[in-house]
């Protein structure tokens, strides 16, 4: 086994693993469900279930992958069960029918200039604006570091389409923060 | 290659083209001054987004208080939902312990145990005695501490207006603080005893509230304990909830009373609403007398200067100056002015019973009416049998209006379902988000009623008593809906939103609650613990979208 791998668990003391793997994983695992949930109450409850879910199976993770990979993975999958059962759209990731592709963008540019490091709230605060079907995506590349392949197939879409959300959250994040920006100059 | 879209440049620095694509972009990028600053702007964005959302890892502070500048508030708001939610499923545990514990023996289903018995739509008595227990107890219980709370509320209230005028007083703010002032001013006012629309009196630490010989109550009287005594006078109206009601004295107004054991031997000028398991009326009713419970005896040195009325197992001794109207097995023993109507199981009208008009009865068979020859009876003496068994079933009348009633409830629910599309998805995932709703709806579907009669009783509190009580009347009614939707989607497992497919869910699920409602002899139970689910769940969702709607700053 690698050094640089996370130790894997033997089973007699399973129990007590257990307990380390929560203390070392829950933060994360909860602000991940935060992100995706977009609320707090529900993300305590999601990340207390995601724990339930990942001692029920621990005998199925794989040693060789990163164990907070395989939490994330329980984490979104259970997420995006929530948001489905939660959400008010027939399919959760559906593009309406005036969105494509191939819609001109009229969106700001790159927002260097006022995406400084102290506008980091605003960026999460702008981030929790977003529709789920925007917001997922997002976290799911910029919190999770997930590969447009991987969110596709945990979102069950095609890459295609992940590509398109997540260009859509973007100029939507940078709508709401140059919305906020100028706010914050008018005042 | 033409410059960059904005598209492309998404997934380019996001490092996600395909290798051909990802070479395209370099070279253009080589010849293309323009896309190079665009380059590394978006890959400067891109870093930054990451930061940004990445930050909260980086330190130790909790999700909330990282996420959120008003960190504090959303930690608080959290808990009361907690409570709620932790409060309603022990709730709901403990009653379903205390139904499973109370008489083990007697649960050998299917026929209906004894000990739920009120819970049989058949056994009117059972349910009223169960009712109005129900509601002792939360009398008892739950007025005073429910004042308590609105008095310390006031209180503060008050102490704050007054700090507030002082300040505003200092900073020389005169309007503001004669304002300020003026609301201080009425706040007391409202807050002090003779503010109130009726004296209260909930029992203390000794739980009994006794009205002596010697006391006079010059208004309207609230009494709520578990023994209320009134061997005094109360010139009002005297409305008393406990264990046990016991009137010597004199009630001016009307009584309006719950309670097990209800006794009147005094005068009460008014009329009598009396709701428990034994009423017995030995005194003077000035107007007319009702009640409802197992046993309702007017006895022998009774009168009753207008109508009375008997629900449960009346015993009429007295003397009753009007009609009587009994429901139920009926003795009549004593004298009624007018008419006598008796519908339901036995009526005996014994030797000395004296009744001026009609004898009128609606039985299921004609031997159910026994008249002694001695007794007199002044005018027509009809029976009226009326033709048992499944009647309810066999009229195609009432398969017609339970279709109306599903008619109506589909729109109820379509409007329930539009306006709080929460709702549409409210589900239970397992036994325990059941048991929730259902401890929830417990405590609202019997404790509204009683906390809009507390309210009520300040006089500023009466509108909101009102909205109160026409709220939960309308969630009784919408508790069902929620329900069927959740069957309808369930059964037809319909993730869909389409208005089309939240319709046909909705009306497949009413359909089968309504015939799960009807059913015979265990109708009734799935009609009170689907009411208490549903209720539940209506009430966490709309409090959610409420929650959600101020969370997102709406």
């Amino acid at each position: 086994m690698s050094v640089l791998m996370e130790p894997s668990i033997p089973m007699e003391n399973s129990e007590q693993d257990f307990t380390a793997i929560y203390q070392a994983q829950h933060g994360r695992v909860l602000r991940l469900c935060r992100y995706l949930l977009n609320s707090v109450d529900a993300a305590e409850d999601a990340a207390h279930e995601v724990f339930l879910r990942a001692q029920a199976r621990i005998s199925t993770y794989d040693a060789s992958l990163p164990l907070s990979s395989w939490l994330s993975g329980i984490a979104t999958n259970y997420c995006i069960d929530v948001l489905r059962r939660r959400g008010t759209e027939r399919r959760l990731f559906d593009l309406a029918s005036s969105e494509s592709l191939d819609s001109p963008s009229n969106g700001p540019g790159p927002l260097t200039e006022i995406l400084t490091a102290e506008r980091g709230k605003d960026v999460r605060d702008a981030l929790g604006q977003l529709a789920d079907k925007y917001r997922v995506p997002l976290v799911l590349v910029y919190y999770n570091e997930m590969s447009y392949d991987e969110i596709a197939s945990a979102l069950g879409l095609s890459r295609n389409l992940v590509a398109t959300l997540i260009f859509r959250a973007k100029q939507q994040l940078r709508q709401k923060l140059q919305k906020e920006k100028y706010r914050g100059m008018s005042n | 290659m033409e410059c960059l879209t904005e598209f492309t440049w998404s997934v380019f620095v996001d490092g996600e083209l395909t290798e051909l694509e990802s070479r395209k972009v370099e070279d253009h990028l080589k010849i293309c001054e323009n896309c190079r600053a665009m380059s590394a702007a978006f890959r400067e964005e891109n870093r930054l987004l990451i930061a940004s959302i990445q930050e909260i890892d980086m330190t130790g502070l909790s999700v909330a208080e990282v996420l959120d500048p008003s960190a504090e508030p959303v930690m608080e708001a959290a808990r009361p939902v907690d409570i709620v939610k932790w409060g309603g499923m022990l709730i709901g545990l403990s009653a379903l312990i205390r139904i499973a514990m109370s008489s083990p023996e007697q649960l050998a289903l299917p026929s209906i145990p004894v000990n739920l018995d009120w819970l049989n739509p058949s056994n009117f008595s059972g349910s009223l005695n169960w009712l109005m227990s129900t509601i002792a107890f939360f009398a008892a219980e739950g007025v005073s501490s429910m004042t308590a709370l609105a008095d310390s509320l006031s209180f503060v209230a008050l102490i704050v207006l007054i700090v507030t005028g002082i300040v505003m007083l200092l900073r020389r703010s005169v309007s503001r603080s004669a304002m300020v002032s003026a609301l201080g001013l009425i706040l007391l006012i409202v807050s002090a005893a003779p503010g109130f629309a009726m004296d209260r009196r909930v029992a203390g630490e000794n739980k009994n509230v006794t009205l002596r010989a010697n006391e006079t109550v010059d208004d309207n009287l609230f009494a709520a304990g578990d023994t209320v005594v009134i061997d005094g006078t109360v010139n009002g109206d005297l409305i008393a909830f406990a264990r046990s009601v016991t009137i010597h004295g004199t009630i001016k107004g009307n009584v309006i009373t719950g309670a097990t054991n209800i006794e009147v031997t005094g005068t009460v000028e008014g009329s009598i609403l009396a709701g428990g398991q034994n009423i017995q009326i030995d005194g003077k009713v000035g107007r007319n007398a009702v009640g409802f419970g197992q046993s309702v005896i007017i006895g022998k040195d009774a009168t009753i200067g207008g109508d009375a009325a008997g629900f449960g197992n009346p015993h009429m001794n007295g003397a009753v100056a009007h009609s009587f109207y009994a429901f139920g097995m009926t003795d009549i023993a004593g004298s009624v002015g007018r008419n006598v109507t008796f519908r339901g199981g036995n009526l005996s009208v014994l030797p000395s019973a004296r009744i001026t008009g009609d004898l009128t009865s609606y039985v299921s068979r004609a031997e159910a009416v026994h008249v002694d020859p001695s007794a007199m009876i002044g005018g027509k003496q009809s029976v009226e049998v009326t033709k048992p068994g499944p009647s309810r079933y066999s009229r195609v009348g009432f398969y017609f209006s339970e279709l109306l009633h599903v008619a109506a409830a589909f729109v109820a629910g379509i409007l329930l379902l539009l306006i709080f599309p929460k709702l549409r998805h409210a589900g239970f995932s397992d036994i325990v988000s059941v048991l929730k709703s259902g401890g929830i709806g417990f405590l609202l579907v019997f404790a509204t009623p009683i906390a809009a009669l507390c309210v009520a009783i300040t006089l500023i509190g009466i509108p909101v008593a009102l909205v109160g009580f026409v709220t939960w009347l309308v969630g009784l009614y919408l508790a069902k809906i929620v329900v069927a939707n959740f069957i309808g989607r369930t059964l037809l497992t319909s993730q869909g939103d389409g208005m089309g497919s939240v319709a046909l869910a909705l009306l497949v699920g009413l359909v089968l609650t309504f015939i799960a409602i009807n059913l015979p002899y265990i109708g009734g139970l799935i009609h009170f613990v689907l009411v208490l689910v549903g209720f539940g769940a209506l009430a966490t969702n709309v409090y959610g979208s409420f929650q959600t709607a101020r969370g997102s700053g709406i």
